[in-house]
């Protein structure tokens, strides 16, 4: 079941698929300075703000192995009732939060799709897991790292207020 | 004597075992034996270590053994400790000098009863020469440590006094721990593995960094005076570089720095931070003075300070820097360590209990005389290339290129990329650029970009001396990095030291790997060599081949064994830099890499 719920601004873009452009050659690349012949050869659709989705299912199957041109991470294969999603929830999940993505398990995905090598992501923002709410990237797409218990205790987290950058 | 030893003893240990199996107990019948566990060292260097193990048979106390060594002359060594369980190691340390005969011999003797001992004669050598020339060593590292996998910066310094360290300190800073500590002298040396690498064990006494607070580091000499290094034990995989400290007078001047890593969220951000600090005595001036900043997206440019403070120097060049940016900046007060390597540079580490709360490292370069002096005419024409590492809104990143600065405020020139998604190297299409006079190069509306509505943009900070520091700073990549002025497209053959660092495939979750070692590139343009390498949790590889061929069509290096994902060859865009160093990026989709070469010199 997919329905459409947040809109952020600046959430995911498309990567550019360019073609090599033949250029003054002002940047010694090698001796003979010639490019490389495929560059940003990501074939990224494009993806507006108002794409961000949430997509419920249950965990058909967890993934911890990188797929050359897939977006870096974990990803979960989702069955919804219309079909099978592959989303990915970056590489910084938790231990506690990968040992809860059994199989059967009812998930919630915020994010947006992006076509990757031929295949569509969904690439999360945010999973909600047994109503817990975990932010996987922030409001620009970069991923967050989150602190363990240990470290929040020995280095007080930032608030806006007091530390950190904004 | 040592071999009838060695070969007896799995007998007698074999019959040690069949007796106590047996419940006779006629081992009390049995007399006292006793033999090396392994054959000691027929050799050793003058002042170096060697462990040795006794077994004592038949000793139905359990006494073990005392441990003596004897020569011709007062020095023969010492053991530590002096005495030891059956099959327990003692270390044997060699005299400082040579004792005359050169020979000592060592003795285990039975508590229990002395008439039973075993013996070994050791010729001690004469040392191969100290890997580095006396002095006080800065280095640092960036990469990641095991704890939960955070990012992990240290820097700090050591002495060499007559090819041993005699003392230093450091700091280091993760996502969980962080702080000052003082090297012990007793456990920290220097050495040179059976393949070649520079060894530098350090400790630091605190258990939490490094493997129960030592730390070791392995690397390849560029000359007397510098390494490039990486860290080679079960704690954590970095790079970084190792050079002799010029001077540890007070940092005076115009300083370009750069910091990376993350910010002080629960949420943790990628963090990066660069500018211009203009020191006199020991404050900043506010007025030449000025920060940058990415935090995850969020972008700070051309901020002022409203406070800054430099400590002076410690004994060994360590020095504290407060900085608070000015109210509506966004950015909160921040503490920096730093390490000074003379003049033209200070080794950074983030002060772990600032009001930032981040996990920050980086480096800032001196200007010197070139100090708030910047025009156009400083760069106009010339090339920038660079490597960074960080992150876009893919995921972990490595960015590199090069930015030639053209007289009509144009760029042009290439930028690479790769975060496993996108990667490749092309040329910039559109880009501007213009300069403060505290040398900060601002770089703008640079496509090929990710985004189609927002171009990439940087910054460089440049020193005057064909060095800066880079920094990304757009909405859709946060980087920072190294960056050099190319003054040639040639690689020369010769021996170059290497030093690697990225992000592996080898899991989901892509822990970082690094590896330092030596290589030879000859006519060709192939390369032959290894490394000491690592990948955060995954292990250590000692003496990794490392070869790989040259393909300057594609500006490609083609290079086997700094994958642990692939036995094949990765592709590497590379750029040169001045004949003597290259920098290059990881450009296919099997893992993401930056490294640098630079020429052996002596």
């Amino acid at each position: 079941m997919r329905t459409t719920t947040v809109t952020r601004k600046r959430f995911f873009v498309p990567a550019l698929c360019l073609a090599w452009l033949v250029a003054g050659k002002a940047i010694a690349l090698g001796n003979d300075s010639p490019q490389p012949t495929s560059f940003f050869n990501h074939k990224g659709e494009s993806i507006t703000p108002a794409n961000e989705i949430t997509v419920a299912g249950t965990v058909q199957k967890m993934v911890s192995t990188h797929t050359q041109g897939a977006p870096a991470g974990v990803h979960i294969l989702l069955a919804t009732t219309q079909e099978i999603v592959d989303a990915c929830l970056g590489p910084y999940l938790t231990n506690h939060v990968r040992l809860s993505l059994t199989n059967g398990q009812a998930v919630q995905v915020v994010g947006v799709f992006r076509v990757s090598g031929d295949q569509n992501y969904l690439i999360a923002r945010q999973l909600i897991l047994a109503g817990q709410q975990i932010t996987i990237r922030n409001e620009y797409g970069f991923l967050l790292r989150a602190r363990s218990v240990a470290r929040s205790q020995s280095r007080p987290s930032r608030t806006n207020a007091d530390g950190g950058v904004q | 004597m040592r071999t009838r030893s060695s070969i007896a003893l799995p007998g007698i240990a074999a019959l040690t075992l069949w007796l106590s199996a047996c419940g006779n107990g006629s081992s009390a019948n049995m007399p006292i034996s006793v033999a090396f566990a392994s054959v000691p060292v027929a050799s050793l260097p003058a002042g170096t270590t060697a462990p040795v193990a006794a077994v004592v048979n038949n000793d139905n106390n359990n006494a073990g053994v005392r441990w003596t060594v004897t020569c011709t002359g007062r020095a023969c060594g010492s053991f530590n400790p002096t005495a030891s369980q059956s099959n327990s190691p003692t270390t044997y340390t060699a005299p400082s000098t040579i004792p005359t005969g050169k020979v000592v011999t060592i003795t285990a003797t039975s508590v229990s009863d002395s008439t039973k001992s075993v013996s070994a004669k050791i010729t001690i050598t004469t040392p191969p020469p100290a890997p580095l020339a006396d002095g006080t060593y800065i280095f640092h590292l960036a990469g990641e440590d095991l704890n939960g996998g955070s990012p992990y910066y240290v820097a700090g310094a050591f002495t060499l006094t007559n090819g041993f360290i005699s003392g230093g300190e450091q700091d280091f800073v993760n996502m969980t721990n962080g702080g000052t500590d003082q090297l012990i002298a007793s456990g920290c040396a220097l050495g040179t593995t059976s393949n070649g690498n520079i060894q530098i064990i350090l400790a630091t006494g605190n258990p939490n960094v490094g493997v129960n607070g030592v730390e070791t580091l392995r690397g390849s000499r560029v000359s007397g005076s510098r390494a490039l290094i990486a860290e080679f034990d079960a704690s954590a995989s970095a790079s970084g570089s190792l050079d002799l400290q010029t001077s540890k007078s007070a940092p005076a001047g115009g300083y370009a720095f750069n910091l990376s890593g993350l910010d002080g969220a629960a949420q943790a951000n990628a963090l990066v931070m660069g500018g211009i600090l203009d020191i006199t005595g020991g404050s900043i001036s506010l007025s030449n003075s000025v920060l940058d900043y990415n935090d995850g997206g969020s972008i700070g440019q051309k901020q002022r300070f409203s406070s800054g403070a430099v400590s002076a120097p410690d004994s060994f060049g360590r020095i504290t820097l407060t900085l608070t940016p000015r109210l509506g900046s966004g950015a909160p007060e921040f503490g920096l360590t730093g390490y000074i390597v003379g003049a033209e540079g200070i080794e950074l580490v983030e002060e772990p209990s600032d009001a930032l709360k981040g996990t920050l490292g980086g480096r800032a370069l001196g200007q010197g005389s070139n100090t708030g002096k910047f025009t156009v005419d400083s760069v106009v024409g010339k090339t920038y290339v660079y490597t960074a590492v960080g992150a876009d809104v893919n995921g972990l990143a490595t960015f590199a290129g090069g930015f030639a600065l053209n007289a009509d405020g144009t760029v042009n020139g290439n930028i690479a990329l790769n975060d496993l998604e996108v990667t490749g190297g092309p040329p910039i299409a559109t880009g501007n650029w213009t300069i403060d006079p505290t040398g900060r190069v601002t770089i703008s509306n640079v496509t090929p970009s990710l985004v189609s509505d927002t171009p990439f943009a940087f910054e460089l900070y440049l020193d005057g001396n064909g060095n800066a520091l880079e920094l990304g700073v757009d909405k859709t990549q946060a980087t920072a990095g190294n960056s050099y002025l190319q003054t040639t497209a040639a690689i020369n053959a010769g021996n170059y030291a290497l030093a690697g660092l990225g992000f592996s495939s080898i899991s989901s979750n892509q822990p970082v790997w690094s590896a330092a070692g030596p290589i030879s590139i000859d006519d060709a343009g192939n390369w032959t060599g290894f490394t000491d390498y690592t990948v955060a949790g995954s292990g250590l590889l000692a003496n990794a081949a490392l070869s790989a061929s040259i393909d300057p069509s594609q500006g490609l290096f083609m290079i086997t064994g700094l994958d642990a994902t692939n036995t094949g060859a990765d592709a590497w865009g590379y750029f040169p830099v001045d004949g003597s160093r290259s920098i290059a990026i990881e450009v296919d989709h099997n893992q993401l890499g930056t490294l640098l070469i630079e020429s052996v010199t002596q």
